[in-house]
């Protein structure tokens, strides 16, 4: 369907709404164990709402807070080695656009690493002819512009694997990985290394963008990572960032001498290391002005199955950490491993629950056309995104705008998506069934 | 006659280790030329007020949001709409009082930072002859390190540790 023919539906769905909430009388309810159930629902799927005000409340606090932490580091003279890691396999179509947004940069020194791990596409072959070209472009410019590229080929062997093999080689002090779908801001390592400067942070997570949004689904996914992104910043602000997302995460390289590599044979290796990190106490923040753009699945299969991967390897973590929760153990982090995580599995349960009680209230609200309770949450969530939009300056588009009446409605599909991520995963976990790397067919980050 | 011009671009740069000053230092155009003190003062004024109107203009408009949302609550009948409205209510407070703390704390620290302190220094120092002329600018440029807080704060606390805790 296309994006517009489908918010003129909802814009005429919700000019409806409005109308009846005005001028039609509710029809009276007379079902009390449908009632109770719905009651129960709401009161169930609304056990994470606190955490998730009390986030929203203190994320526009942590740019403030950085604000003034800046002026205690000089950040300016900072200017360390660094690595940044490609993994990739099979990605032909967008590891070259990665490699040349890095080398857009302005930061140096830096070096590329770019570690193929056993592609079977042309990856191979576009990324020795790239090198060719580039060796030979770059033979007169000055050693301090020059910024090395460093190519691997490796037998497959997972992106834990390819990831190991790139830090192995790499020399920086400062390491960043990201994924070979990206588009890499102009000034994001330069950004991300300014965090560095602080002697006390060893790990950084970067500010995460879909890329491909012309699509329903694709501006789907940018609404939802503007919200878990922004909400980001308080898990920051409390020291409980739960995920240093692979798609841009950038680490000291003591954290590897000190924690060993990425677990190899993970689903989800980011948050493996993420949990390791915050069990040895050491500080992990968030840098929301070092962007990048991530090519989002281009499929409604496709997505289904990127959820699935990202909660069953959620569970394995939880599985290989459980230790953790609730422990004592010396340096461990104890607000992330005795609440907040405590939260977010509670918030799985609850997350069924809400989705039940999303479709629980559209059919409520039309069999008795009372569409108060709807017209609410339309309007928080719009509320909430209008501030969203508001703090990022990409978002001031009325193109997005427009969107914000219907947000509600659009992020119905990504809280469909996650009920289904949510209790696949624990069901195959339970039932010991291997969920898989998948692949979907890419585009390209062309129109971020 | 008074010289009145002041060639800061070299020292400055060195001067200013931390990010932020070396922003305001690509921002503050008078930094980076040689330009007449009352040209400096000029252009420093004009920022002052910008930036007064941007913070006024910004806060009335914040002020009228958070009103139109405290009115909504106020008159609308349904108790599940007015509870939306409060939880739209208090994010938008934390928001744009953050939003005020940042541009304050900001235009504190330029205040702090900026060149017009450097100015009136230069103007209570007698005329120098031309052979004195690099010790004052030294001198200048030693009392404007004093100024930042970057220092003041080097001066004050120890050097956190590195590396793992």
């Amino acid at each position: 369907m296309k994006k517009s023919l489908l918010y003129i539906l909802l814009y005429m769905s919700l000019i409806g709404m409005v109308l009846s909430a005005i001028f039609i009388q509710p029809r009276p309810f007379n079902h009390p164990i449908c009632y109770n159930l719905m009651y129960a629902l709401l009161v169930i799927s609304g056990v994470g709402a606190p955490k998730q005000l009390l986030f929203l409340v203190l994320a526009p606090w942590y740019s403030f807070q950085w604000e003034r932490r800046k002026k205690h580091c000089a950040s300016g003279s900072y200017r360390p080695l660094v690595s940044v890691i490609i993994p990739a396999c099979n990605e032909e179509v967008g590891l070259l656009a990665t490699v040349k947004t890095i080398l857009a940069n302005d930061y140096r020194p830096l070096e590329i690493v770019v570690v193929n791990d056993g592609s079977t596409d042309r990856s191979d072959e576009i990324m020795r002819a790239f090198l060719r070209k580039y060796e030979a472009l770059m033979s007169d410019i000055p050693s301090y512009k020059y910024v090395p590229i460093y190519y691997y080929y490796q037998q497959n062997g997972g992106k834990g694997s390819a990831l190991n093999r790139g830090i192995a080689l790499a020399r920086g002090n400062i390491i960043m990985t990201f994924d070979a779908d990206s588009a890499v801001h102009e000034n994001a390592i330069e950004r991300m290394v300014a965090y560095f400067a602080d002697p006390q942070v060893m790990a950084a997570a970067g500010n995460i963008k879909v890329g491909n949004t012309r699509t329903i689904l694709g501006t789907v996914q940018d609404l939802e990572y503007l919200f878990a992104f922004y909400t980001k910043r308080a898990e920051a602000l409390l020291g409980t960032v739960v995920v240093i997302g692979g798609a841009f995460g950038a680490f000291r390289r003591e954290v590897f001498e000190k924690l060993g590599m990425y677990h190899v044979g993970t689903l989800t290796e980011d948050i493996d290391l993420t949990f390791r990190l915050q069990e040895a106490g050491m500080k992990i923040i968030y840098a929301p002005d070092s962007l990048v753009h991530t090519e989002g699945p281009t499929t409604l299969r496709a997505l289904l199955k990127q959820r699935l991967r990202w909660k069953r390897g959620r569970v394995e973590a939880y599985q290989i950490h459980k230790n953790f929760f609730f422990g004592l153990q010396k340096n461990l982090n104890r607000p992330l491993f005795w609440l907040i995580l405590p939260l977010v599995i509670l918030e799985d349960f609850a997350y069924t629950c809400g989705a039940l009680f999303t479709i629980a209230l559209y059919i409520y609200s039309f069999l008795t056309l009372n569409f108060v309770i709807l017209l609410s949450v339309l309007f928080v969530c719009a509320g909430i995104y209008t501030l969203l939009f508001i703090e990022n300056a990409s978002y001031r588009k009325p193109i997005y705008f427009v969107t914000l009446p219907i947000s509600w409605f659009l992020m119905n599909l990504v809280i469909f998506a996650e009920e289904y991520a949510i209790l696949m995963a624990y069901w195959t976990f339970f039932c010991k069934r291997e969920v898989k790397w998948q692949k979907w067919k890419r585009t390209g980050v062309a129109d971020s | 006659m008074i010289d009145d011009t002041i060639d800061t671009k070299k020292s400055v740069n060195m001067m200013y280790s931390n990010r932020l000053s070396e922003q305001r230092v690509e921002r503050d155009f008078a930094l980076l030329e040689t330009l007449a003190l009352h040209v400096v003062h000029k252009n420093c004024l004009k920022s002052r007020i910008s930036a007064f109107v941007t913070n006024f203009a910004l806060f009335v408009a914040s002020l009228l949001f958070l009103s139109i949302l405290i009115l909504l609550f106020d008159e609308l009948p349904f108790f599940v709409f007015k509870i939306g409205v409060l939880t739209i209510l208090i994010i938008s407070i934390s928001y744009f009082s953050s939003v005020q703390a940042k541009r304050i704390y900001l235009a504190r620290q330029h205040r702090q930072l900026t060149s017009s302190r450097l100015m009136q220094m230069v103007y209570k120092q007698p005329p120098g002859c031309e052979n004195e002329s690099k010790y004052d600018d030294r001198k200048y440029l030693s009392l404007l390190k004093q100024d930042t807080a970057a220092y003041l704060y080097a001066l004050k606390t120890k050097v956190p540790r590195k590396g793992v805790q």
